[in-house]
């Protein structure tokens, strides 16, 4: 038996020789490449699904960089003219007291973006190898990420509303940084690094598990 | 579990290995992603632009983020600001634009820009509100980059690019310049000064100043510079001129030009900027163009020996009346003759070639060498006067002759020294004298013959012998005045108008006793007596009171009538007569008073002695008598008073009782009131008038006028006749009359509502009285008295008015008895 959530004599439509369209859900045999009914390709599994995982893990990093290094906001106003990077930002708004909104934007723009780099990893990584959780609490870490992954753009829909309400010219101007573009980029990547995983694969092992 | 179930068998294609064969085209986005972001750190890289150093001596306000900006365009910002390695600066690190780099070479300049309120106005606002910042200017050639630069502490004259001619102004005094203050061209500005600077060796101020390109041509080599700031006064043959610049200028000086004379060289041709002198003012500096500055100025010394008080740097030297240079310096030096050291005082000068006739473009020491030759002909320097009222001395050059031989010392360090001969300082003594001689010309001595001469003709009138007689003449008039004078008669005239005055006075107090008795008589008692009658009658008439102000009234217009007699005529009159007998007696004819007094006076004695026999006093007795028992009749006719006060009283118990009656009692109030008010007081006054009248016109009289020689002996005449009168107990009957007057009056007081008939009465007695005193109508004695008499009744009658008036004033006294 190989993991906690290893339920024996349940059959898999792979191991049935079946496989279901993706699009419409129509079962076919295993051999049909193509779905009949609404022409869609047919897989068993997502085609490299784990490279896919991968390449957007790694784009979502490399963008997720210069995303807090650059600036978040360009805030000029007659006096001044200053710039925030997201975790300036959060030191900011604690030297203000407002703990809250710090908090959640630390949240939504540091921890759910690591957090989600870190989770990917593992279940892309755990696909493969012994992992330390069993395949259900991976799955629901799966479930997770994909939920989660739309709340961290919060940081650019603030970024946004903010660079569109305040615009008085030399009065007081707030500009998005290159850091905005670039955590959007990165919060996209990482849902596509998500979507690209296939959570069949953790149940796979079974299989193999099976098979041994 | 049926064989139907078993799955189709189980195809399990296994893809291509997963290694490196086959890639997919996925990973490209993370490559593109890497690319992407790679190149844009690069760039921004790329522009963060060329960190620069800028050490300022203070912080002033720059911070991170303060901009750097050239022609008010930012091109960089601070980034950082520490101090140098040994604090003595605050080193601004900031980051330039990349273009703009390669222009901070050597010449840049940077300086912080702060808020600046002058007099010329306000500059630098902006950094009010968006705070402090760095500014830059450098030329437009790209030179050899430098990355450190020193920051001014204030704004270069020229924070701009301004384009204009730079010029360097040479002051003696630097006070009345400041940095900024204006160049002016005709009262414009069109230029402005930079700093002030001290010469380096101390000996003058030099000033940078700078021309805009578009007036830069005004200037030119011929140019002249005064100064105008502050206000100068001229005093002239045109009167008093005071002139004063713009306030700015007043204040931080300025600096004014002009180009008088054509010719000159623009000094933008100029590569160095051209040095011009300030001049004090315009005149200095209009004169100064035709003295030709390109000379060299020659310097020497003068070794005095004696005071120069009053010689001073910028005294003037002269040659032959012309100014060819000024005292530049004055100091005390020790100087070695043989063995022996002195102090002595030298005075340097300054001297323009050109003005002591040394040629245009003579080398400094050819200028010298010539210099030389004149003082060996005998050119000296001496000090002279340069203003008689001031004491201030010039140096002269003068050219002695026949002088013992000197020469120019050109040993001497550092100027030669030109050999001195005796100062001209005298000079006010030679004016002086010159005023003396003056004084000297005038022609006193003629002036002192004539003198001579009037005095003479004087002499002679004053030994004129009819001129010598009058003296005599004069003590004779003085002589006779003086026996004049001394004569007995005019020696006796004092003391008998002294007598005459004793005999007046004595008739004042016997007419005070005779008033004392009338006052003794209790008049105004009786009378008060009467009024409280008046008021018991009154009281009774109490409920009837509505009626009583009509009354009043009537009572009043009474008074009234009683006020307007015509005492004050009456008085006039007798003071006329009395300014009369003032103006006879004061008349000429006193003059003649010693030649005809003893005549005369025998005269009056015999008239007066007639008059004695002639029994005047008998009849004045007799006239008093009848008058006292005409007063006596008035008394008895007073007597039938209280017959009609009784009536009185009846009718008013008759008002008493009948009160409805009141219309017609009160009628019959007023016509009595009104029968009161036709006493016939104004006849009375009219013969009084009469009487002063007829006394006026005895005074006036021609024999009266004749009179006065004679007065002293009238008076002791009349004196004695009034003794005799007193002894005649004239006083006594008229005190009976008036006791009996006395009488009537009580009797008046009882019978208070009789007063219409007892008025009349009493006019009858003033009409009988009257005619009584037209009887002594020439004897003004008794009309005197009568006078005084008549006054007491008008006292009492004011009295009564006084009372009524009271009443008038407040009715409610009367009813409530107060």
């Amino acid at each position: 038996m190989a993991g906690a959530g290893y339920i024996s004599g349940l059959t898999t439509a792979r191991a049935a020789g079946l496989v279901a369209c993706e699009r419409c859900g129509q079962v076919h045999q295993r051999q049909n490449e193509v779905c009949r009914r609404c022409g869609a390709q047919l897989h068993s599994r997502k085609p490299d699904s784990l490279q896919k995982v991968w390449a957007w893990w790694l784009a979502g990093v490399i963008t997720f960089i210069p995303a807090n290094i650059y600036p978040m906001l360009l805030t000029s106003t007659l006096v001044e003219r200053s710039e925030s990077t997201i975790i300036g930002g959060v030191f900011e708004l604690i030297h203000y007291g407002s703990y809250g909104i710090a908090a959640i934007v630390f949240i939504a723009s540091i921890v759910i973006p690591l957090l989600k780099f870190f989770i990917i990893a593992y279940l892309a990584l755990s696909v493969h190898r012994h992992a330390l959780l069993s395949q259900h609490r991976r799955h629901q870490l799966f479930v997770f990420v994909e939920f989660i992954g739309r709340w961290s753009m919060i940081d650019i829909f603030v970024v946004a509303v903010l660079a569109a309400l305040v615009q008085l010219d030399t009065v007081a101007a707030i500009n998005p940084g290159i850091a905005a573009i670039n955590f959007a980029l990165a919060v996209v990547f990482t849902m596509f690094s998500a979507q690209s995983f296939d959570p069949r694969l953790i149940w796979d092992e079974n299989e193999a598990a099976a098979d041994d | 579990m049926t064989d139907n179930n078993t799955p189709a068998s189980l195809d399990v294609r296994r893809r291509k290995s997963s290694g490196f064969g086959a890639v997919s085209w996925i990973w490209l986005v993370p490559i593109i992603a890497l690319g992407v972001i790679l190149s844009a750190t690069y760039q921004t890289y790329q522009d963060r632009g060329v960190a620069i150093e800028i050490a300022f001596g203070n912080g002033a306000g720059i911070s991170k983020d303060t901009p750097i900006r050239y022609r008010d365009i930012d091109i960089g910002y601070v980034e950082k600001i520490t101090f140098s390695s040994d604090l003595e600066n605050v080193v601004a690190t900031a980051r330039v634009d990349q273009n703009i780099a390669p222009f901070l070479d050597e010449g840049a300049q940077f300086w912080v820009v702060e808020p600046d309120v002058s007099l010329r106005g306000v500059s630098g606002l902006d950094t009010v509100l968006a705070g402090v910042y760095i500014a830059g200017r450098w030329d437009t050639v790209a030179g050899e980059a430098r990355t450190s630069f020193e920051g001014l502490d204030t704004a270069p004259l020229l924070a701009g690019n301004e384009r204009g001619v730079e010029i360097v102004l040479r002051t003696d005094d630097g006070r009345s310049i400041a940095k900024g203050a204006p160049l002016l061209h005709k009262g414009l500005q069109v230029g402005f000064l930079d700093e002030p600077q001290l010469d380096p060796l101390g000996l003058g101020v030099t000033v940078a100043g700078f021309v805009e390109a578009e007036y830069a041509d005004l200037v030119t080599t011929n140019t002249r510079f005064w100064d105008t700031s502050g206000f100068s006064f001229t005093v002239g043959a045109n009167g008093l001129g005071l002139n004063v610049d713009s306030i700015a200028s007043l204040i931080e000086g300025g600096i004014a030009f002009d180009t008088v004379v054509s010719g000159g060289i623009p000094v933008s041709m100029s590569p160095d900027p051209f040095v011009f002198e300030v001049y004090d003012n315009e005149t200095d500096a209009r004169e100064s163009l035709f003295e030709n500055e390109d000379q060299t100025l020659l310097t020497v010394g003068i070794l005095f020996d004696e005071n120069i008080n009053g010689l001073t740097v910028g005294s003037g030297v002269k040659y032959q009346g012309v100014r060819v240079g000024e005292v530049s310096a004055i100091n005390a030096i020790v100087v070695e003759e043989g063995n022996s050291r002195s102090i002595k005082l030298r005075t340097i000068l300054e001297l323009s070639p050109g003005r002591i006739g040394i040629a245009e473009g003579t080398s400094e020491e050819d200028s010298m060498f010539i210099l030389a030759g004149f003082v060996a002909n005998g050119m000296r320097a001496r000090l002279v006067t340069g203003n008689i009222l001031t004491g201030s001395l010039e140096v002269e050059l003068v050219d002695v002759e026949n002088t013992e031989f000197a020469f120019l010392d050109t040993d001497q360090d550092p100027f030669p020294i030109i050999p001195t001969t005796a100062s001209d300082v005298s000079d006010v003594a030679d004016t002086a004298e010159g005023v003396l001689a003056r004084i000297n010309e005038l022609p006193i001595e003629d002036l002192m013959q004539g003198a001579i001469d009037l005095m003479a003709s004087i002499n002679a009138l004053a030994q004129d012998d009819s001129l010598q007689a009058a003296p005599e003449q004069l003590l004779g008039v003085l002589a006779e005045a003086r026996t004049f004078i001394a004569s007995e008669d005019l020696q006796n005239t004092p003391d008998a108008i002294q007598t005459t005055l004793d005999q007046i006075d004595l008739m004042t107090a016997q007419l005070t006793e005779l008033l004392t008795g009338i006052e003794e008589a209790n008049v105004v008692g009786n009378l008060s007596t009467t009024l409280s009658s008046a008021d018991d009658a009154v009281k009774t008439i109490n409920s009837v009171a509505g009626e009583v102000p009509a009354v009043l009234e009537q009572i009043a217009a009474l008074t009234e009538k009683a006020n307007a007699l015509q005492l004050e005529v009456l008085i006039n009159q007798a003071t006329t007569a009395l300014s009369e007998i003032e103006a006879l007696i004061a008349s000429e004819s006193i003059a003649a008073l010693p030649d005809g007094a003893n005549e005369t006076i025998a005269q009056i004695q015999g008239i007066l002695s007639e008059i004695q026999t002639g029994g005047a006093v008998a009849n004045l007795n007799t006239t008093l008598e009848s008058a006292n028992a005409a007063a006596e009749s008035v008394a008895a006719s007073v007597e039938g008073l209280p017959a009609i006060t009784a009536r009185a009283n009846e009718l008013l118990d008759q008002l008493q009782a009948a009160a409805d009656d009141l219309p017609q009692i009160t009628a019959g109030i007023e016509d009595l009131v009104a029968k009161a008010n036709a006493v016939e007081i104004d006849a009375l006054m009219a013969q009084a008038e009469e009487t002063l009248e007829s006394i006026d016109m005895l005074v006036r009289n021609d024999a009266t006028q004749a009179l006065p020689g004679n007065v002293n002996a009238s008076l002791a005449e009349l004196e004695a006749l009034l003794s005799e009168v007193r002894a005649g107990g004239a006083i006594e009957n008229v005190n009976a009359t008036l006791a009996a007057a006395s009488e009537a009056a009580q009797a008046l007081e009882e019978a208070a509502e009789g007063l219409p008939a007892l008025s009349s009465q009493t006019g009858q007695l003033i009409a009988n009285i009257n005619a009584v005193a037209n009887v002594y109508g020439e004897r003004g004695r008794f009309t005197a008295d009568t006078n005084a008499t008549l006054r007491d009744i008008q006292e009492a009658a004011d009295a009564i008015t006084s009372l009524a008036r009271a009443i008038q004033r407040n009715p409610s006294s009367i009813l409530t008895g107060r």
